[in-house]
């Protein structure tokens, strides 16, 4: 956000807590994603563990970065922000799992496998 | 490889017919001529009449979000008398001894650029415009969140219809439907430009319309008023966020899947092909996911209209206010799970399809609170019926058939029964034409002198609801009969004698409908020439509610000359029963609006030329107008001197002179709401 670099000082207590905020959250973006990257070329799971480990830490990755750049967490300011972002997630699934399942169902009436 | 890509000589309008002269040849033809010579006559009468630079110094490059709706909707116009026209050939073919004068093709080709112009050109663009011009007004905004970005939108879908338009001139349009399904419309079936035509146009407006709900929800996020709380807000405002949200997430699967058949067809891709793992049915799928969803980003601005129309006109408060925003809301949501309703047929497992049934029968239910909330708004009030009443009146009235029959589709053994039949498309004409149409013309009758200063002429704008509103049973009640008779949709012709009465009654109606626009014309046409009888300067001309009534008609470039602090639901009305004829102001401060500039139009013409191109696939032309289409968003992004001022010292004048006028405006009673002696103000006589 620009006002962080233009209205506050450099040495300010709220520019140094929004810094760590972004620092926080790329460091731990690139431990979580090179956590996956080992998890799924190291074998020391099973492939379907491995899938759902990957996938936790995917969710997890995606929840530290609307934290950390997008400021959005449980105070009273975000909230509509909260709810927006929840809204978007509500209709992304309902596309995207009511696709599969329609497709799946079909799939399963021609006997090419599926549900 | 050619530069022209696919173009030929065959492809102009004219020559087909000097081959193989036909009827159906002739009136492609003729159609062509129409809009070559249309718009020859429309350049020599800017000429004449030294035109061309008004138009362009104050519309073509204004950001002003008031003269954008208004293009916007002269747009809608314009496509809506091209969708009718065309509408009453397809009725006469049906009506002609089989099998016709037109060729089956040109048939197909009729019914698939009806739909899609009636949908993306007419229905979209008019609420477009209508939120564009009175949102900002009702919120107390003065501009849109993104000014530069509202007019790219615009530029967009004009550049989208100048295709459709342009396919009557040159090459031809597709003849899938408006719903354009694969297989038929893959590359092996449909080789010509026609699909093509259909896609690139639709990615035109889809993107613009994309951006606009981004910038409606935005703006009514950041720019309300202080102290308007979201439950403060107008209804007509409400209404517009939901169909926002709705155009933010649901463009985007028509967009993508549009773009995944143009990927099949030009590049070899096994999207929705039947080799290669492709699957068609999912093209169905995602059409559906944009296309149910679309249905409630076209209805909602319109109920909004309702509900400022019918408390005006009525001269009671809104009931209900509370119900009405959550029913809008669950709407908004519902609309998002029941798209299978479209395909019950192509499939699924009954399980399946009975819970989609379900859930669509689930969504009339917030329809049917919004009913009654009008009825109950209505009930025991002062009705005065304007031309936006009675075309609200007429909605209310024939909607209700049309949401019965509705319920009845949802029902998936019925539907098996009534499915690509004659029925369906009576049932969605009775939703579409009363609940789009008809509240966008209540709404252009209500909110007219706000754009233009002067009303619009009743006796004509009653002529107009009358012919639609008979026109349109005439017209569709016959399709409900010949549908449960088994007549399917999209066929050239029919020879079962038993339908045929009921076609010439269906012809008959849609001679009516046509006359309905007609008179709309002539209705524009008699009021600018009537216009200084028809001025209602001091504003307000009906004892309105929303906050878009305390300006003055018409509005002036700033919108509001202070920015008011809102304490209730209707401050106007607050205002006026205080007896004031003014919002108090509260501050004057210098403010920013943006220059205007003919970037936007530029950068969509540029888009629009190289989606021309990729029509006819000169990939060449194309590849260099995508790059110049991303130098213009540069040059813009460089642009820092893009705002101008208005001093405080201006905007109290504008105050004081419209304090002045208001003060000396006689005052006249509801009697003489629809005379000259309203002057704006109209106040109800107190006994
Ligand atoms: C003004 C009076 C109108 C008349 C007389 C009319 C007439 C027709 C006719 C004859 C058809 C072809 C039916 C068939 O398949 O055999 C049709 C299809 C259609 N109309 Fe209209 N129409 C009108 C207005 C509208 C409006 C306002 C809209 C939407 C905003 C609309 C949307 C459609 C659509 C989506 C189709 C389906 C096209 C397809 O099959 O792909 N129509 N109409
Ligand atoms: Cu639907």
């Amino acid at each position: 956000m620009s006002h962080i670099n233009s209205d506050l000082g450099m040495d300010s207590a709220e520019y140094k807590h929004a810094l760590a905020r972004y620092v926080w959250g790329f460091a731990l973006s690139i431990v979580l994603t090179l956590l996956g990257v080992v998890l799924a070329g190291g074998g020391i799971f099973s492939t379907g563990l491995a899938w759902s480990i990957v996938g936790i830490l995917a969710v997890a990755q995606l929840v530290i970065q609307f934290w950390a750049f997008m400021h959005l967490d449980l105070s009273k300011e975000a909230r509509p922000d909260l709810y927006l972002v929840l809204f978007t997630f509500l209709l992304i699934i309902l596309m995207a799992a009511g696709t599969v399942w329609v497709l799946a169902d079909l799939a399963s009436r021609m006997g090419m496998g599926g549900m | 490889m050619n530069i022209l890509g696919s173009l030929d000589w065959n492809d102009i309008f004219i020559v087909p017919f000097l081959k193989e002269p036909t009827l159906s040849t002739g009136i492609a033809a003729g159609a062509g001529g129409i809009v070559v010579l249309g718009a020859l006559a429309l350049a020599l009468l800017l000429t004449v009449k030294g035109w061309w630079k008004p138009l362009w110094s104050e519309w073509i490059t204004s950001l002003d979000h008031k003269k954008i709706g208004v293009m916007y909707v002269v747009l809608s116009g314009i496509m809506l008398v091209r969708g009718v026209l065309e509408a009453v050939v397809m009725r006469a073919q049906q009506v002609s001894p089989a099998p016709g004068f037109l060729s089956v093709e040109h048939h197909a080709e009729l019914f698939s650029t009806h739909g899609t112009i009636m949908i993306f050109f007419v229905a979209m663009p008019f609420l477009t415009g209508l939120i564009n011009v009175v949102m900002p007004l009702q919120i107390g905004a003065r501009d849109m969140e993104f000014p530069f970005m509202n007019a790219v939108s615009l530029w967009l879908s004009v550049g989208g219809a100048a295709l459709v338009m342009a396919s009557l001139v040159v090459g031809h349009f597709e003849t899938g439907g408006w719903t354009a399904y694969p297989p038929y419309t893959g590359i092996n079936l449909s080789p010509n430009e026609g699909v093509d035509y259909w896609i690139w146009s639709l990615a035109l407006t889809s993107v613009g319309s994309t951006l606009s709900g981004i910038n409606f929800a935005v703006t009514i996020y950041k720019q309300r008023a202080p102290g308007m709380t979201l439950m403060r807000m107008p209804i007509f405002a409400w209404t517009t966020l939901c169909t926002a949200i709705l155009m933010i997430f649901a463009m985007m699967p028509l967009t993508v899947a549009s773009l995944m058949l143009a990927l099949d067809r030009q590049a070899g891709f096994h999207f929705f092909t039947a080799a290669q793992g492709g699957n068609m049915m999912n093209f169905a799928n995602m059409f559906w996911l944009f296309g149910h969803p679309e249905v409630y980003i076209l209805i909602l601005p319109a109920f909004g209209v309702f509900s400022h129309v019918i408390p005006t006109f009525s001269g009671k408060k809104l009931y209900g206010y509370t119900s009405l925003v959550w029913a809008t809301i669950a709407i908004a949501v519902l609309s998002f799970t029941v798209w299978v309703h479209h395909f019950f047929t192509m499939g699924q497992t009954t399980n399946l399809n009975a819970i989609f049934g379900i859930a669509t029968m689930t969504i009339g239910v917030p329809t049917g609170v919004k009913v009654y909330n009008w009825l109950l708004t209505m009930y025991r009030g002062k009705l005065r019926f304007s031309t936006a009443m009675l075309f609200s009146a007429g909605f209310m009235f024939t909607f209700v058939i049309g949401g019965v029959t509705g319920v009845m589709l949802a029902n998936p053994t019925i539907d098996f029964a009534t499915h690509n039949s004659l029925f369906l498309v009576a049932h969605f004409h009775n939703m579409i034409i009363p609940g789009v149409l008809f509240g966008m013309f209540a709404g252009v009758n209500y909110w007219f002198p706000l754009c233009f200063g002067f009303r619009l002429d009743e006796t004509w704008g009653r002529r107009s609801f009358w012919l639609w509103m008979v026109g349109f049973y005439l017209a569709f009640m016959p399709l409900y009969a010949i549908g449960l008779m088994g007549a399917p949709r999209r066929m050239a012709f029919f020879t079962d004698p038993a339908y045929l009465p009921w076609l010439v009654i269906a012809m008959f109606g849609a001679l009516m409908v046509l006359g309905g626009l007609a008179a709309q014309v002539i209705q524009i046409w008699v009021s600018v020439k009537n216009r200084e009888s028809l001025m209602v300067p001091a504003g307000d001309p009906w004892d309105g509610r929303g906050l878009e009534w305390s300006l003055g008609c018409p509005v002036p470039e700033y919108d509001f000359t202070t920015v008011p602090h809102i304490t209730s639901r209707e401050p106007w009305v607050d205002a006026k029963a205080q007896g004031k004829r003014v919002i108090d102001p509260t501050e004057f401060v210098d403010i920013h609006l943006p220059k205007s500039t003919g970037l936007p139009f530029v950068t969509a013409m540029i888009a629009t030329i190289g989606a021309f191109a990729l029509i006819f696939q000169m990939w060449l032309i194309a590849a260099v107008f995508f790059v110049a289409m991303w130098v213009t968003v540069l040059i813009r992004s460089y642009d820092t001197d893009w705002e101008e001022t208005i001093s405080a010292e201006e905007l109290r004048k504008g105050y004081e002179a419209h304090k002045h006028l208001v003060e000396t405006t006689p005052k006249a009673t509801f009697e003489d709401e629809f005379t000259s002696k309203n002057r704006g103000l109209i106040l109800e006589e107190v006994v």
